[in-house]
């Protein structure tokens, strides 16, 4: 009976490595579920293979294109096969199209389980800068090499495709949209409160800056400074880039040829050691550590805090009305100079970026260049941005677009907005999306920085990327967030022993992998590309937050 | 008499201690309920209050600057009645599908004379404890041609095999002699577990459509797994994207301002309300139908 039992069990193993194998079994072959049919506008299930998908000649063929993630919804009636820009694309290039749009939760587990599953057989457009890394390293991905020559994508963006180059192939196709090199982080404060204790003026410089919070602590029972998280983190990026240190973005910086992690730099040290002399001053909330950023909103709206670090504008469509509605005049103060001469974030943040990479399945690889060189086309990006003249939007007499309600209801067109020049920036997102008012304060201040970040430049491997951050939670959110509120010792000792520490465990060599990556590209000097886009004009924004009004 | 009043007083002193044990445990069960029901009822409360109050973390139970306007919202929003359409029929024609085989599997399984039985056993058993993992579950879904369809959301979760074992032991609960007197009447195996077996277990199998149609009607990950097309995906997938627009960060999400959080507890009580509308009506059966499928066999 007990052998029975054991064979039984060897024999129920066996079955289900079996169905296992018979599972997987051709499912690379079988290519794409996705369903042709899907363009002609049925609702047909998937679980047709990919014959269509692989045709080899343009005319007619279908091509997948797996699109970001966003929280936008389509409106009724309208699909992402079925709308006026996917009729456009088809009608000027041939092609069907299946298009599918990633999920806004988990979208980086999906379409790992679409790859594995064989169901990724074109094209895809990824926020995830460390995804062609991770897909090549699986070897699920095809090189453009083959293709580049004669390409208006790649000859228009030829400026950026370095940072797409994995194994010294261009596996991955870079479009850097963003036109405004910096964060949208916004300094928000009660101009009531401040007029009220005599402070008219915006503070010039740092110390100024420092003098007011410490008037405010004098004169009001208020926390003069409200910020949230260890100092380490995206919370304080206005306050840390004033000290040439960026939380969240422009991480890395060049030294004596050399690339850097300024969290580890003298320049984190001055930087946490006023973050421990506000803490030490009761400038800012004493339990910042536990704070959030709705609890801290909350203290705001509750009329305890008089000054704010916002650390995305995000939010500030609905704190602006909230705060007038409790009869506060918050206005956006601008930032102060920094100990370095930085002018905060608005000088030096990052580029949003996307990769675009072609999945191994795609047997018609000419023919998704082709569509990429139809997307980098400038009729194509008006239609993709901006819809169709007479339809969504009309020309003034200046030639500027004025969006019709019809153009102002196209939230669901950002799924296809993903190539388009920095100069369209601004114009799509921060005027025709309604943005303009909470937008354009954060941005104005962007100018040519000097400190520039050589990683943005350069391919993103997801091991030095995942090994960084979690470097930087371990050690540096830790270390941080101790000095502040005093349970380590804050001393040249001490932080260089932390500093010891990162390098040890891993930070040197992603220093020397990123160094020798900027040295095989010449070490060259990236502070011209920091170029900020933003129009000269801008009738759409009043400027009504601005500390002073509009300027 | 000295006896007679120690006894008096020996009596006197545990019925003080039972009182006083009652009164803690009403107490403390009742401090845990009202923990349990402080959130639930601070949503709502934010569901019906002004976005400022909300915002300024004024709303604590009760509403203020008393609203309708962000249920409304959410009930004009496309999207969300499309999803709560298709939650509703998932969760509907799951919860029939996952008692019907769930039903057929234990039965057979609860038969002590069935062949093999403690293999089958050691198959449901074994499945339960090490499954195929989300790779390979996706393959299997993609090769049963279901992937990006309403069945996705069906099938793959259909059998829950610690539901299965629940069912086999609150069949196994049941005396043989009632099978035995069945088949001497000429009754079929059919008709014995339609006739016999499930109105003797109803509190079993009223528990397990509870969790089956909970866990339907709160599953998310799977829906976003194994589908693309938005018209399919159902409520909780919905309700994740509209909270986490209130998260998201800018260049994710830059084209409207975020819902409110007021907005966002609208949308989290037409998820909660189904549910609890359901719950009473199967809560009697809830408690004995765990115990009987869980304690015998």
């Amino acid at each position: 009976m007990r052998k029975l039992k054991t064979l039984a069990a060897i024999l129920l193993t066996l079955a289900l490595l079996v169905s296992l194998v018979g599972c997987s079994g051709g499912s690379g072959s079988s290519g794409s579920s996705s369903n042709p049919s899907k363009a002609e506008n049925t609702t047909e299930t998937s679980g047709s293979t990919s014959e269509e998908t692989s045709e080899p000649t343009s005319s007619g063929a279908t091509l997948q294109l797996i699109m970001p993630s966003n929280v936008q919804d389509f409106p009724e009636g309208v699909t992402e096969d079925n709308n006026f820009i996917v009729d456009y694309w088809s009608e000027k290039t041939g092609f069907k199209f299946d298009i599918v749009v990633l999920p806004n939760s988990n979208a980086e587990e999906k379409l790992n389980l679409m790859f594995n599953g064989g169901e990724v057989t074109g094209l895809v457009f990824e926020k995830d800068l460390t995804a062609p890394s991770r897909f090549f390293n699986q070897g699920v991905l095809q090189p453009f090499d083959d293709y580049m020559d004669g390409s208006f994508f790649f000859e228009t963006y030829k400026d950026y495709q370095s940072k797409g180059v994995i194994d010294g192939h261009q596996y991955a196709a870079m479009i850097v949209p963003d036109g405004i090199p910096c964060s949208s982080s916004l300094y928000v404060v009660r101009k009531d409160i401040l007029n009220g204790i005599g402070i008219t003026e915006q503070p010039a410089d740092f110390d100024a800056f420092v003098e007011m919070l410490r008037t405010i602590k004098e004169k009001t029972d208020l926390i003069p400074l409200g910020v949230y998280d260890a100092p380490s983190n995206s919370s304080w990026d206005t306050i840390a880039a004033l000290f040439g240190v960026a939380p969240t973005h422009n991480q890395w910086a060049v030294r004596d040829g050399n690339v850097v992690y300024r969290f580890t730099q003298k320049e984190g040290y001055d930087y946490l050691t006023f973050c421990k002399q506000l803490y030490d001053e009761g400038l800012i909330p004493q339990d910042t550590l536990s704070l959030t950023f709705d609890s801290l909103t909350q203290l705001y709206l509750g009329g305890q805090v008089a000054t704010l670090v916002q650390d995305s504008c995000w939010e500030l469509p609905n704190l602006m009305p909230a705060s007038e509605e409790k009869g506060y005049d918050s206005r956006f103060m601008d930032y102060p100079t920094g100990y370095y001469g930085q002018v905060s974030t608005g000088s030096q943040d990052r580029f949003f970026s996307q990769a675009i990479f072609l999945s191994s399945l795609a047997k018609n690889p000419a023919d998704y260049v082709k569509m990429l060189d139809f997307l980098a086309l400038p009729e194509t990006i008006e239609v993709n941005n901006y819809g169709i003249e007479g339809e969504h939007f009309t020309l003034d007499d200046g030639g500027n677009r004025v969006l019709t309600e019809a153009g102002e209801n196209l939230q669901w067109a950002v799924y296809y907005r993903n190539i388009f020049p920095p100069e369209e920036w601004y114009p799509v997102y921060g005027i025709n999306a309604n943005w303009a008012e909470y937008y354009y304060p954060s941005e104005r201040h962007s100018v040519g920085a000097t400190d520039f970040d050589p990683v943005e430049f350069m391919p993103q491997k997801a091991e030095d990327v995942t090994k960084t951050d979690e470097l930087k939670e371990t050690i540096i959110d830790q270390f941080y967030a101790k000095a502040l509120t005093g349970e380590v010792e804050l001393t040249e000792e001490t932080f260089n022993a932390m500093v010891e520490d990162w390098l040890a465990s891993g930070g040197q060599q992603i220093q020397d992998n990123y160094t020798e990556q900027y040295k095989a590209m010449g070490s060259p000097d990236f502070s011209g590309s920091y170029i900020s886009y933003l129009p000269a004009e801008h009738p759409e924004y009043t400027g009504k937050y601005l500390w002073e009004g509009h300027e | 008499m000295v006896t007679k009043t120690k006894k008096v007083s020996n009596r006197i002193k545990t019925g003080t201690e039972t009182k006083i044990f009652r009164i803690l445990a009403a107490l403390i069960v009742v401090f845990f309920a009202v923990i349990c029901l402080l959130p639930f009822i601070r949503v709502v409360s934010e569901a019906f209050s002004g976005d400022t109050y909300v915002a300024s973390g004024e709303v604590i139970l009760l509403p203020k600057g008393f609203t309708t306007k962000h249920l409304k919202f959410i009930l004009d929003t496309h999207q969300f009645t499309r999803a709560m359409f298709i939650s509703v029929t998932s969760t509907i024609v799951f919860t029939i599908c996952a008692i019907v085989l769930t039903c057929m599997l234990a039965y057979p399984l609860s038969r002590t004379y069935l062949p093999k039985r403690r293999a089958l056993m050691f198959y449901v058993v074994f499945t339960m404890l090490f499954n195929g993992g989300i790779v390979p579950t996706y393959l299997v879904v993609k090769q049963l041609g279901i992937l990006n369809s309403f069945w996705a959301l069906i099938i793959p979760q259909v059998i829950s095999q610690f539901n299965v074992i629940v069912l086999v032991n609150g069949f196994l609960g049941i005396p043989n002699e009632m099978e035995e007197s069945a088949l001497l009447d000429g009754a079929g195996q059919f008709t014995i577990l339609l006739r016999i077996m499930v109105p003797l277990c109803k509190p079993t199998l009223a528990a397990l459509l509870l969790f089956y149609a909970v866990s339907r009607w709160n599953g998310w990950f799977d829906a976003v797994m194994y589908i693309n097309d938005r018209n399919l995906f159902p409520l909780p997938v919905i309700i994740r994207d509209i909270i986490q627009q209130g998260l998201d960060t800018l260049f994710h999400s830059l084209t409207s301002p975020p819902p409110t959080q007021a907005v966002q507890s609208a949308a989290v009580i037409f998820s909660i309300v189904p549910i609890i509308v359901v719950y009473p009506f199967l809560q009697k059966y809830f408690v004995k139908g765990v115990t009987l499928g869980g304690v015998k066999g």
